[in-house]
C-alpha cells in the first residue's frame, strides 16, 4: 500500500516541530526520510531513473524534479544560474513546509533571543525577485521576525544611501538591527560605504549567503568576515553565514551566534544541521560516508522537500565533526583539471 | 609591491640566462637540435636515470598512473628525434637574405595538466636559440627539472640558457621580475592567469597565450559494427591519455547519420574504455572532481543513457547540446544530424575548441575543417591522435615558434 501524501506531510511538520528547539532525534528522522525516498521512488520519475539514490543539485538545471504536475506548482524557484546557462528548478507545491522549516531554523540559530528586530536586507525584495528563494525565505523573515524592514537591495543593485540611513537611525535609536543578505551584497557594500563605519547596537547581528559567482570581486571568507566585523561594529561571533540552496527547503546556518547569545566561548566555526536534516559527508565515487575529520562532498537528506527530492547530492566539498560540518566549498582551480576548467561558461547550455 | 626574499636570486638567473645567449647564438640550430635530441632522448629512455628518474617520480607529482605516465612519454617522444628537430630547424629558419634574430629571454609559464607540454615550446624555444625561463607549475616541476639537468648534462651551453623556477601564484614581487625582462613570454593556463600575464607584459613583450581549451570528436557515418569499434578504440585512447586533462582531450564525440548511430557507438566507446582501464588504469579521482563528476554522470542517466565502469564513464544524449565534461574519462557522445548542426553546436567553443579528432578519410577532415565557423581555428586531425601531436603542430593556429625570433633583413 502506498504511503499517502498528506500523512507524510503531517510526519514532517511534526517531525520540525518537535526538534526546532534544537533537540536530535536520529532514529526517527532516519525512519521518516526511508518512507520519503520509498515515496519519491514512486512519483519523481527523476528519483526512479537514478534509482532512489541523492539527486544531484545539477539534475535539476536539466530536468523536472517533482512529483506533482507543473501546474499544480505553487511556486517555482530558480537558482541564479551565473556560471551556466541553465538554470535550476525547484518546483514547489507546498510552501507550508518550507515555511515551518525555514522559521523553526532562523529562530533557532539566527534569532534565538529577540522576537522581533528591525531588518536590513540586502537582497531583492520578493516582488522584484519572486523566483529567488532566498528573498522568499527573507520576505517572510520580514513577517516572523522583523520589527521593521529596509531593503536596501533594489533594481538590481545597492542602495548605498538607504543602507546608511538604516544603520543610523539603529545607531540613534540604540535598537539591535539584523542586517541579512548576500555575500556579493556585502561586497558591494564594502565598495560603496568607503570609510564610513558604525557602531550598532548590542544584539545586532549579519548573516551573508552565498558565494560570488561573477557578481562582485571575490573575497575570501575570513576576510569578508573581518571587514564586516570592523564596519558595522559586530563582533566576529555575531556574523554567521547561512547555507541554503535553491532546491532545498532547510537552510543551515553557522553555530557561532548561538554560542554568543548563551554566552558561550566562541566555538569552531561551523554549520549546525537542524535535527529534521541529515548531512553526511560522502566519497564522491563510492557515494559511502567519510570519516569524521575527512573530506568528502556533502549530502543532504531534507524531509522538507517532500514533492521534490528529499535527498540532495551537492557538489560542496566538507569535513563532518559529529553533527556540525565544516563547509569548504567548491575549491576550484585547487586541483590541476587543466585548461578545459572553465570552458563550460562558454557554452550555451539548454535552458 | 613589497620584495620577495627569493627575488635577488630570480635576478641574478635572468641576469645568468641573458648573459648565456651569445654562447648559444653561437651555436648553429642543427647543433643544438642535436644536444636537445640527445638530453629528451635521455629521459625517452627507462634504462638510462633521467628515464627511470621520470617513471619514479611523474606518477606522484601528477597524479597519473605509471602506465599512463610511460604512454605518455612514449607518444611524445615517438616522433622527436634528432632528424625531425633539424627538420624543426630549417622551417624555422629565416628566408633567403635574411638574418635571424632570436629573443634575448624567453619566459615559459606552464600549467599543471600536462606535463609534456613544455616539451614542444622548449624545444622549438632553443632551436631558435633563445635562452628560456621556465616557470614550472608549484604542483608538478618533474619533467622541466629533469630536462634541464639533462641538457646541462648533455651540453652545457645549452644548460646554461635555461632555468627552471617554480613558486605558486599570487608571488606578485616574483612574477613582476620574471616577466619584466622577457622578450616573449609563451603561458599556458588559465584565461584568468593569462589576463593576469598579458596586463603585466611591456608593450615590447611578445605575449604567446594557450589558454583554456578542450577537444572534440566527430564520427563520419558508420556502416558497420566494425567500424564503430575501430572509432571507439580509437577515441577511447584520445579520451583515456592524460585521464583526459588536457586541453586537446575530447568532451564530447558526435556521430554523423549512418547504419549506426551514437546509441551503438557509445556502446563501443564503454566497451573500449573498459579494455583501456585496463591497459592505462586512470589517477586517483580528486575530491572536487569526484563532486562536479558525480553531478554531470548523473545529469547524463537522467537525460539518456550512461555506461560507466572504474575510472570513465560514457553519457549518450541523442541530439542534446553539448556539456562539457569534468575531465577524468567522463565522456558524452551526441547525434548530429548533418554538418551543418555539427558546425553551429561547435560555435559556442569559440578558441576554446583546440583540437578536432575525426574518424573519417582525410577529405572529411578537410571539408570539416572548412566548414567551421569564424573563430574556430582547432588542429584537425585523425581519431587517436588527438593527444598525440606532431613535434610542430600549430599552437593555437599559430606557428609554435612565434615570437621566439624575429628576422633582420639584409638588403
Amino acid at each position: 500500500m502506498g504511503l499517502a501524501r498528506e500523512e507524510l506531510r503531517e510526519r514532517v511538520l511534526a517531525l520540525i516541530d518537535r526538534l526546532a528547539d534544537g533537540r536530535r532525534d536520529d532514529a526517527a528522522r532516519d525512519r521518516l526520510l526511508a518512507d520519503l525516498a520509498h515515496f519519491q521512488r514512486t512519483r519523481v520519475e527523476v528519483v526512479r531513473k537514478l534509482g532512489g539514490g541523492a539527486v544531484p543539485t545539477d539534475v535539476f538545471r536539466h530536468a523536472r524534479v517533482a512529483g506533482h504536475p507543473p501546474d499544480r506548482d505553487v511556486r517555482v524557484f530558480l537558482t541564479s544560474g551565473t556560471t551556466h546557462g541553465a538554470r535550476g528548478r525547484h518546483c514547489l507545491r507546498d510552501l507550508s513546509l518550507y515555511d515551518r522549516a525555514a522559521r523553526a531554523a532562523a529562530r533557532y540559530a539566527l534569532f534565538p533571543d529577540v522576537e522581533r528586530v528591525r531588518l536590513v536586507l540586502l537582497a531583492p525584495h520578493p516582488a522584484e525577485a519572486p523566483r529567488s528563494s532566498l528573498s522568499y525565505m527573507l520576505g517572510r523573515f520580514e513577517d516572523w521576525f522583523g520589527r521593521e524592514a529596509s531593503w536596501v537591495w533594489v533594481d538590481g543593485r545597492l542602495d548605498a544611501t538607504a543602507l546608511t540611513r538604516a544603520l543610523r537611525e539603529a545607531e540613534a535609536a540604540g535598537l539591535p538591527v539584523a542586517l541579512l543578505g548576500t555575500s556579493f551584497a556585502f561586497v558591494h557594500a564594502e565598495d560603496a560605504l568607503g570609510d564610513a563605519r558604525f557602531a550598532l547596537p548590542a544584539g545586532s547581528r549579519l548573516m551573508q549567503t552565498g558565494g560570488f559567482k561573477g557578481r562582485s570581486r571575490e573575497v575570501a571568507a575570513d576576510a569578508l568576515r573581518a571587514a564586516l566585523a570592523a564596519r558595522y561594529g559586530l563582533d566576529e561571533a555575531w556574523i554567521v553565514a547561512e547555507y541554503g540552496m535553491t532546491e532545498l527547503s532547510s537552510q543551515m546556518y553557522e553555530n557561532t551566534l548561538r554560542a554568543a547569545v548563551a554566552g558561550a566561548p566562541p566555538p569552531p566555526r561551523r554549520l549546525w544541521v537542524p535535527g529534521w536534516v541529515r548531512a553526511t559527508v560522502v566519497d564522491p565515487e563510492t557515494l559511502r560516508p567519510r570519516r569524521d575529520g575527512e573530506v568528502g562532498i556533502l549530502r543532504i537528506d531534507d524531509p522538507a522537500n517532500l514533492d521534490t527530492a528529499c535527498a540532495l547530492q551537492t557538489s560542496d566539498l566538507a569535513i563532518a565533526h559529529g553533527a556540525a560540518i565544516e563547509l569548504l566549498g567548491r575549491a576550484p582551480g585547487a586541483t590541476p583539471r587543466g585548461c578545459s576548467l572553465a570552458v563550460e561558461e562558454a557554452l550555451a547550455d539548454e535552458p | 609591491m613589497s620584495r620577495d626574499p627569493h627575488e635577488p636570486a630570480l635576478r641574478e638567473t635572468l641576469a645568468r640566462l641573458e648573459a648565456a645567449g651569445s654562447a648559444l647564438r653561437a651555436r648553429s640550430p642543427e647543433a643544438v637540435a642535436a644536444s636537445v635530441a640527445r638530453a629528451w632522448g635521455s629521459i625517452a629512455d627507462p634504462e638510462l636515470a633521467p628515464g627511470r628518474a621520470a617513471r619514479q617520480r611523474l606518477p606522484e607529482s601528477t597524479g597519473l598512473t605509471l602506465p599512463m605516465v610511460a604512454w605518455a612519454l612514449s607518444a611524445t617522444f615517438e616522433g622527436l628525434s634528432e632528424a625531425s628537430l633539424v627538420d624543426a630547424a630549417r622551417r624555422m629558419a629565416p628566408p633567403e637574405g635574411a638574418v635571424a634574430a632570436p629573443a634575448g629571454l624567453g619566459v615559459l609559464v606552464l600549467a599543471g595538466n600536462v606535463f609534456t607540454a613544455c616539451v614542444q615550446p622548449w624545444s622549438l624555444g632553443l632551436i631558435a636559440r633563445a635562452p628560456l625561463l621556465v616557470k614550472a607549475s608549484s604542483e608538478d616541476d618533474v619533467l622541466p627539472r629533469l630536462f634541464a639537468e639533462a641538457l646541462a648534462a648533455q651540453d652545457p651551453v645549452l644548460g646554461e640558457a635555461c632555468a627552471v623556477v617554480t613558486f605558486p601564484g599570487g608571488t606578485p614581487a616574483l612574477e613582476a621580475t620574471l616577466l619584466s625582462r622577457a622578450d616573449v613570454v609563451n603561458a599556458y593556463g588559465s584565461d584568468t592567469t593569462l589576463a593576469s600575464i598579458r596586463g603585466r607584459l611591456s608593450p615590447t613583450t611578445h605575449f604567446v597565450p594557450h589558454g583554456h581549451g578542450l577537444g572534440v570528436g566527430y564520427v563520419a557515418a558508420l556502416d558497420s559494427r566494425d567500424a564503430s569499434r575501430q572509432a571507439a578504440e580509437a577515441f577511447a585512447l584520445d579520451v583515456a591519455a592524460y585521464d583526459q586533462r588536457g586541453c586537446m582531450s575530447p568532451h564530447a564525440i558526435f556521430v554523423a547519420p549512418g547504419a549506426l548511430g551514437g546509441a551503438a557507438f557509445a556502446e563501443d566507446l564503454a566497451a573500449a574504455l573498459d579494455r583501456r582501464a585496463e591497459e592505462l588504469p586512470r589517477g586517483a579521482l580528486p575530491v572536487d572532481v569526484g563532486g562536479a563528476q558525480l553531478q554531470w554522470r548523473s545529469v547524463a542517466r537522467v537525460r539518456g543513457t550512461l555506461h560507466e565502469g572504474d575510472g570513465w564513464a560514457v553519457g549518450y544524449e541523442g541530439e542534446a547540446a553539448l556539456r562539457v565534461s569534468p575531465g577524468w574519462r567522463n565522456v558524452m557522445v551526441l547525434d548530429t544530424p548533418d554538418d551543418g548542426a555539427f558546425a553551429a553546436a561547435l560555435a559556442p567553443l569559440g578558441v576554446h575548441l583546440k583540437t578536432l579528432g575525426v574518424f573519417g578519410d582525410p577529405a572529411t577532415r578537410r571539408a570539416l575543417a572548412g566548414a567551421l565557423p569564424a573563430p574556430l581555428a582547432p588542429r584537425v586531425c585523425a581519431a587517436g591522435r588527438m593527444q598525440r601531436p606532431p613535434l610542430l603542430a600549430l599552437a593555437d593556429g599559430r606557428l609554435p615558434w612565434e615570437g621566439l625570433s624575429r628576422w633582420i633583413e639584409v638588403e
